[in-house]
Parts: structure tokens; sequence; C-alpha cells
């Protein structure tokens, strides 16, 4: 199965609290949700020529905090298969006028955006897994 | 009030490792609590999407990298893609693997360990400041380093 893992990778931004919504929410699927169909890489890593090698081809699921999507650019770098993109602000427009936390520390909101973007990436890994059962 | 110049610090991203959220927390302190006025920081993955605002960072600031495992990404990405480090801070040589290269769980980071970081990267950098040739710098002062929109 590990070879077939999914990598979760997000932007990890260190500046604002949207890289830390990626980051809580990639390790709450490779940790709780999908432990056993997920996995995670250091993004930084990814610029090194060993760790291209044994990314390349592999199925990745980006989670990004700003327009620059550097998560999803350096996955594509890599030669990774990006198979779903998805932007934390676009989660955190749910709770407008509350504030997510910061570059920090999270709310009680922030925790509530990175649940949802979690259950959105395990309903995704969910789909990948059964569509290469079908296979 | 006289502007004060500023020491950039890049923690590298550190997803997978304890010692990638130990660098990422050391950096957030220093820009937070420990030296808010003397810090400045930059998505190390905005070096590999990035314009050239991003890419000549180390060449505007005096630099210190902060590592979480031996890989050393920040350090070697920085110098790659950026300009050469004033100094490397690797965690592994630290805190010891036993701390930095365990996956990432749940545990809160102990006390001590950030004590211990702490002291180490202080010591870094309150000597690269001392040694800083400001008067040299072309200093940008007020880039946040991040992409992410004020989307709330």
């Amino acid at each position: 199965m590990s070879d077939k893992k999914i990598y979760i990778l997000p932007c990890s931004g260190i500046g604002k609290v949207y890289g830390l919504l990626s980051r809580e929410a990639a390790h709450k699927v490779v940790l709780d949700l999908e432990p056993q169909h997920t996995d995670i890489i250091c993004l930084a890593s990814l610029l090194l020529d060993e760790v291209k090698e044994q990314v390349a081809g592999r199925s990745v699921i980006c989670i990004d905090g700003c327009p620059k999507c550097c998560a999803e650019k350096s996955s594509v770098e890599a030669g990774m298969v990006v198979e779903k993109k998805y932007l934390t602000s676009h989660f955190v427009r749910k709770y407008r006028g509350e504030d997510p936390g910061t570059g920090s520390e999270l709310t009680e909101t922030g925790k509530k955006v990175v649940d949802d973007i979690a259950k959105t990436i395990q309903a995704d890994v969910q789909e990948i897994i059964q569509e290469r059962g079908e296979k | 009030m006289e502007e004060r110049p500023k020491i950039g610090v890049i923690s590298c991203s550190g997803e997978k490792c304890t010692g990638g959220s130990i660098a990422r927390m050391i950096t957030r302190k220093m820009l937070d609590t420990w030296r808010p006025h003397d810090v400045v920081t930059v998505c190390l993955p905005l070096f590999i999407a990035g314009g050239s605002e991003e890419r000549t960072f180390a060449k505007d600031f005096p630099t210190i990298t902060i590592d979480g495992c031996k890989k050393k990404c920040a350090y070697r990405i920085t110098e790659k893609l950026s300009g050469k480090v004033n100094a490397c801070v690797d965690l592994s040589e630290v805190l010891g693997d036993e701390h930095c290269e365990s996956d990432i769980n749940h545990e809160p980071i102990s006390e001590d360990l950030i004590i211990k970081t702490k002291k180490e990267v202080l010591q870094v950098f309150d000597r690269i400041r001392a040694e800083a040739n400001f008067k040299e710098l072309k200093q940008s002062g007020n880039y946040q380093g991040c992409g992410c929109v004020d989307e709330k």
C-alpha cells in the first residue's frame, strides 16, 4: 500500500494564517483521517534531486494558502500528478467576519476551517482509492 | 523613531518531521515575541514558485536559515535560488536526531526543546546582527514575505 499512498502537500506558508491552515489540515488528513492511504512530504525538499526521483509520477493533493500556489507549482515541477488542489482562503470565506487566527496559532474558527478542509480532502482520497480499486 | 534594519530568518517548511515543526515555531517566535522589530521572513516555497522579489531576499537581508533536519532544505534552497546565507542553524545538531527526525505527530513540542533552541538561535542571530554592515545594504524594510491574501 505504501507505494500507492497519496501525498498531501500543504504550502505551509509562514507569514499569515492561511499557510498554517493548510499545514494543520494536511496533518489532520495524514495523521487522523486517512493514515493508511496518505502521506506527507516536506514541500521544500521537492527541490532536491534525490526527493524528486522519489515522488515523480505520484499522486498529490495540494493545499495552498494564497494564489501564488507554491504547493501546486512545486508538485508539478517535481513531476507529481496533481489530483486535486485547494486554496485555504476559499474555506475561510464560509466564516466571513470571524477570525481564523494568525500564522502562529489558530482560533476555534481556524480549527473549524481545518476540519472543513480535511473532510473535503478525505472525501477526495476515498474517491481516488475507489477509482483505483475499479481499475 | 529610527527604522531598524532587519535580519532575514527562513525556516524549512518541515511538514514531515518534528524538527520542521520546531523550526517553524522558532521562526514564528522570532517574529512575534523574541525579536519582533528585527526579523523578516519569507515562505521558503516562495523561492521555488516566486518572482524576483523573493529570489533577491538573501541579497537584501543578512539571512539565517533554520533547518529541522539534516537535509537542510532551507539552507540549500536559499543558497541555490537566492544568495549566500550568513548562518544555518541545523536543529538536528542542536537537539539531536531523536527529536528532529521523528515523524510528525500531535504531541506538543516540549518547553525544554524550545528553550534549548531559543538559546542557540538567538546566539547566532545576535552575532549576525553585530557583524552585519547595514550601511551597505539596501533593505526594502516592509517586506512581509508571504503572498497570502487578507481575506476574512
